[in-house]
């Protein structure tokens, strides 16, 4: 919780708009809701049934604009190259997952330009 | 919500906002965020505490739901403040019923009911603010803030009338309500110290 508070923290003093999720339900709900969300950042560990990687796949499925960023204190394998469009090992510097975020959501705005 | 009613807070004035329903608390933190202040956001009383135990992390209010999951409720956590971080000023927030059971005992301004408006939010984030004068903020040498107060004096202090109002307003909608809390506030007024 309290690296979460960090990251959004970091991320507001860059300007971005940052929703905040305890777990994967609330997640969840925001994606679901019309709250617009451009990015998901996600740990794999979550103090919820659905872990991070499954939250992941989900919003993927749903979502493919989204853009998807995980952190783990391991590669979980698997599939996470396909769903994630970036993976941090941790422990991670807070300013290389703000850089990041902020080339991702550039892209994206790019993306959507065209 | 109208731009106009949204007076700048301080920037260093922290909010910790503790809901466990995620769109309520997005947006009521959103709006704080918009107001001025800082704040930060805790899903439930477990999340709450990891923050108000980090003494250097400065908070000035706590606006908390009252019926949380988990272990410990807003009650419970504004007991929790009122012991270990005197200097913090909590709101809590649920049906009025049950809020003015409690909330005499621990918050001076009352509750606000569910659902509220975020600018009745910031209206009492003000006013306590306000009212917590030069004093600094979460001093712990300045000891727990109680009502501190005889009956006779219940009409001239504000903090008092509030919550005294409040519990009669609740009690125009719930009669059953009404006699012990008002019994717990004026035995509980009773037994408190003069301040000096």
């Amino acid at each position: 919780m309290l690296i979460r508070l960090m990251i959004a923290d970091a991320l507001r003093a860059q300007g971005r708009s940052v929703v905040e999720a305890s777990n994967s339900e609330e997640a969840l709900i925001v994606l679901a809701s019309s709250v617009p969300v451009d990015l998901l950042l996600t740990d794999i560990r979550l103090p919820s049934k659905m872990d991070g990687l499954s939250l992941a796949r989900s919003a993927r499925a749903s979502r493919r604009d989204l853009k998807l960023v995980v952190a783990s204190s391991h590669h979980a394998g698997g599939d996470l190259d396909a769903v994630a469009d970036a993976f941090f090992c941790k422990p991670y510097a807070v300013n290389a997952v703000v850089d990041r975020v902020k080339k991702l959501l550039a892209e994206s705005r790019y993306a959507a330009g065209r | 919500m109208r731009q106009a009613d949204r007076k700048p807070g301080k920037a260093t004035e922290t909010v910790l906002v503790v809901e466990d329903e995620v769109l309520i608390r997005l947006v009521i933190a959103e709006y704080l965020r918009d107001c001025g202040y800082k704040v930060v956001e805790a899903a439930n009383a477990d999340e709450a505490l990891l923050v108000l135990q980090q003494t250097d992390r400065r908070v000035d209010i706590v606006f908390s739901d009252i019926e949380m999951p988990g272990g410990m409720d807003g009650f419970a956590l504004a007991q929790w403040v009122r012991t270990n971080r005197p200097g913090v000023e909590v709101i809590l927030a649920g049906s009025v019923t049950r809020a003015v059971n409690a909330a005499s005992d621990l918050c001076e301004q009352g509750s606000v009911p569910k659902p509220y408006e975020p600018q009745t939010v910031h209206d009492r984030i003000r006013r306590l603010l306000a009212s917590r004068g030069p004093r600094p903020p979460d001093s712990r040498a300045s000891g727990p803030k109680t009502l501190c107060c005889p009956p006779r004096l219940i009409s001239s202090m504000t903090g008092a009338a509030s919550c005294f109002l409040t519990m009669r307003r609740a009690a125009a909608e719930d009669p059953c309500a009404f006699s012990r809390p008002l019994q717990t506030f004026r035995s509980g007024l009773t037994r408190r110290s003069i301040p000096g």
